[in-house]
């Protein structure tokens, strides 16, 4: 047993195949082979789509790569295939096959329904922007359009003005990691013991994933009950959430904003304390932590201007730090990246990108105490001639 | 089948909490939540929706990411509580918790004392800047690690401050994170017999969110301000447009010339002339309904969808033929909609339990037929509150 590769990686051995044009599979196939699974990236001869669109594009000596191509892929093996017979032949046997392309382009890969449940591997993680099921199954989907359909957008902007797209590439993250979840719940029922050999898999498992549902179950479900026992609907409101105890929002310092939630009362009344106690603050109109918030929260953000632009964020956030109020200063990425308890913690790992430039970028946000994780690694070049 | 006979301790609560263990839920596994009136789960308080006062069995976010889960109503800052938890760990293959570090601890029922009950426990332990280290004190909630991870700074007008993501979108995403490094360590178990126990800090679950504009720093020399509904690159056209009606909305996505020609031709603009198609497509969204001009454009090979509110959401024909929402019955409200799995399985999972526990429902459960303590115990437990 112990001379068996792979053995203090969490899932070592483990086959999985990728197939991304869209960042999803992309960022499943990232989780997978960090923790270990034995990981192929195959790509089209000009190469995973998301290496030019999708994401921010960086040019340099030749070469291409857009921002969300290289966090995704770093450290993967990629075979360029043009053969949709031998992108059989590499998914069969395979633990898990994770695909995510538009359903117009399953055809073109020769992967309609019947045929991914035909690939004999453990399990297919079928990505779509809407599903492999439903009037809108053929419908496109970027990144704009998966959160507005999915309902994280109408709650991100201004009363009145657009409503905003969450930023990036957070569609293709959520996506990924269910897809993550669903490869990785086949495998444990499949997975062989030490010694034992894997059986060959005749059908595979098709596990079908919209990108829009992810959205509209775990992180915007929640609000449908609401809706239907209180008429609630969330919509924008600038840098605060209607129904909630004020605080819940981001307030002004003298050099940037900092994001306060002092949800329960005890902290509500270390926040009212913070501020000086002002007389204010007994009116019996604010006597509602809600009402606060939902009808009096212009008013009393300008009562408590003074208080908060005469101090720095860095300032606010250890008065609340002292007092055990939940807030954050918010900050840019250049911040999140210079914070010397973070670069401490060794959050950060460096790799080189597709356009040769060397990166630093978050790691895995978890350690296992027995088990180890994978190396980050250089992103893969584009295949020849792109 | 997948996670069937797989038992979980779950301690997990509030929203990132409760979450890990329902997606192990989704997967066959028996969840056991456990749970105490001494000191209430966040979402179990807050206002009744069928009844005037407050009710701890009546608050919608709790069905939902509680759906699947038995409960254990126990106080565990009792003696007996804890010892009750060490024998039911025996029984256990997963414990999930997200206490501030230290906590579980000091009552007694750290990965240590769990482990000794059970020497190939899988557990994950989430807490905002993990277990060990300078931000192990880093008290946090989802809008607070939005803050600090730099994803609030992204999101506004560009040019513009910036205005925060506004929604608790860092607790479901550290959550999943957490679901899949338990799945892993079980996968490891079965093969090798070992467990293990998984640090999880939520910023850093947070920062994945904001990687991608760190590699800006790397990439342009730039900070990334609010980026809006700014396209990736130079796709001539990608907002949301104003539609007929109350603050209704679609996003349009022309990410190519031949998308913008087809918005062109469907609006009746000159094509090739993005200010053009813009503003005709403008006047165009106006007079439609998200959905009409939504359906009409993806009918035209143009990404499109509507800006949804759950109002939306629940009428659509599109999450009603994918059974999004799925209706259940709980014994205080009666018929309700909750969100299924974020996938369509091929077979049917079953759950241990179709909709969400009621405070303490599986205690006898849990007491009796697990541990194969006499009722007797039960009800002494009960009354002394122990079992509360």
């Amino acid at each position: 047993m112990a001379d068996l590769p792979g053995l203090d990686l969490p899932i070592g051995g483990l086959r999985v195949v990728e197939l991304s044009e869209r960042g999803a599979a992309a960022y499943a196939g990232k989780l997978l082979r960090r923790l270990g699974a034995d990981l192929v990236k195959i790509e089209p001869p000009e190469g995973d789509p998301l290496r030019r669109n999708g994401s921010r594009r960086h040019e340099a000596d030749g070469r291409t790569t857009t921002a969300a191509f290289d966090f995704f892929n770093e450290g993967k093996t990629s075979e360029v295939v043009a053969d949709p017979a031998r992108l059989r032949e590499l998914v069969a046997g395979a633990d898990a096959f994770v695909v995510d392309l538009e359903p117009r382009r399953y055809e073109a890969w020769g992967l309609e329904a019947d045929a991914l449940a035909g690939l004999g591997c453990g399990v297919v993680c079928a990505i779509t922007p809407f599903g492999l099921s439903g009037p809108y199954r053929d419908y496109r989907g970027p990144e704009i359009v998966t959160s507005a359909f999915g309902g994280s957008s109408v709650g991100i902007g201004a009363p009145g003005r657009p409503p905003l797209r969450m930023p990036l590439s957070q569609t293709a993250i959520q996506a990924g990691l269910v897809a993550a979840i669903a490869a990785l719940g086949s495998a444990y029922e499949g997975a062989a013991y030490e010694g034992e050999d894997r059986e060959a898999a005749e059908g595979a498992r098709v596990v079908d994933i919209a990108e829009s549902d992810v959205w509209a179950t775990v992180h915007t479900g929640t609000t449908v009950v609401s809706y239907l026992f209180s008429n609630r609907l969330r919509s924008r409101q600038g840098r605060r959430v209607l129904g909630q105890p004020y605080p819940h929002q981001l307030f002004r310092c003298s050099d940037g904003w900092i994001a306060i939630q002092a949800s329960e009362r005890h902290q509500h009344q270390l926040f009212i304390e913070m501020v000086g106690s002002p007389e204010w603050a007994a009116e019996r109109r604010f006597g509602s932590r809600l009402d606060m918030n939902d009808r009096h929260a212009d008013e009393v953000d300008a009562l408590l201007a003074p208080w908060f632009e005469a101090r720095t964020r860095q300032q606010v956030f250890e008065e609340c730090r002292a007092r055990n109020i939940p807030a954050a200063p918010v900050r840019t990425v250049a911040d999140v990246r210079a914070d010397a308890d973070l670069q401490a913690a060794g959050a950060f790992e460096r790799f080189e990108g597709a356009s040769g430039v060397e990166l630093t970028l978050p790691g895995p946000p978890y350690r296992f105490a027995e088990a180890e994780l994978a190396p980050p690694g250089p992103v893969p070049p584009p295949p020849e001639g792109n | 089948m997948l996670l069937q006979g797989v038992r979980v301790l779950d301690f997990g609560w509030v929203w990132a909490g409760a979450v890990p263990g329902q997606m192990l839920a989704f997967l066959g596994a028996e969840v056991i939540k456990v749970e105490t009136r001494k000191r209430l789960d966040y979402m179990r308080q807050g206002r009744a929706i069928v009844k005037d006062a407050p009710d701890t069995e009546q608050q919608p976010m709790f069905h939902n990411i509680n759906r699947g889960k038995l409960s254990l109503s126990i106080d565990f800052t009792t003696e007996a509580g804890r010892d009750l938890l060490l024998d039911l760990a025996a029984h256990c293959d997963v414990a999930i918790q997200n206490f501030a570090p230290g906590v579980l601890d000091r009552y007694g029922l750290g990965y240590e004392a769990l482990r000794e009950r059970r020497p190939d426990l899988v557990m994950l332990s989430m807490s905002g800047g993990g277990q060990q280290g300078p931000l192990r004190e880093l008290r946090s909630y989802a809008s607070t690690i939005a803050a600090f991870s730099g994803l609030d700074s992204l999101c506004g007008y560009p040019g513009e401050e910036p205005l925060g993501v506004q929604q608790s979108y860092p607790d479901p995403n550290a959550s999943l994170h957490g679901a899949v490094a338990i799945l892993a360590a079980l996968i490891r178990r079965k093969r090798t017999g070992r467990g293990d126990h998984i640090d999880l800090s939520q910023l850093a679950a947070g920062m994945q969110t904001s990687a991608e504009a760190m590699a800006w720093l790397d990439l342009f020399g730039e900070v990334p301000g609010p980026l809006g509904n700014l396209p990736p690159n130079d796709e001539p056209l990608h907002d949301c447009f104003r539609c007929a009606g109350d603050d209704e909305w679609v996003a349009v996505a022309a990410e190519d010339e031949t998308q913008l020609a087809a918005v062109a031709a469907l609006v009746g603009a000159p094509s090739g002339d993005p200010g053009a198609v813009r503003d005709a497509l403008e006047a165009w969204c106006a007079e439609r309904e998200p959905r009409d001009a939504m359906e009409a454009l993806q009918a035209a090979r143009v990404p499109a969808g509507a800006a949804t509110t759950a109002k939306d959401r629940f009428e659509d024909p599109h999450y009603r033929a994918r059974g999004a929402y799925v209706e259940t019955e709980h014994p205080s409200i009666g018929w309700e909609l909750v969100y299924r799995a974020p996938w369509i399985w091929p077979d049917e999972i079953p759950l241990a339990n179709d909709r969400a526990p009621l405070m303490g429902e599986h205690n006898e459960y849990v007491v009796c037929e697990l541990l194969g303590r006499p009722h007797e115990d039960l009800e002494r437990l009960t009354a002394e509150q122990v079992l509360y």
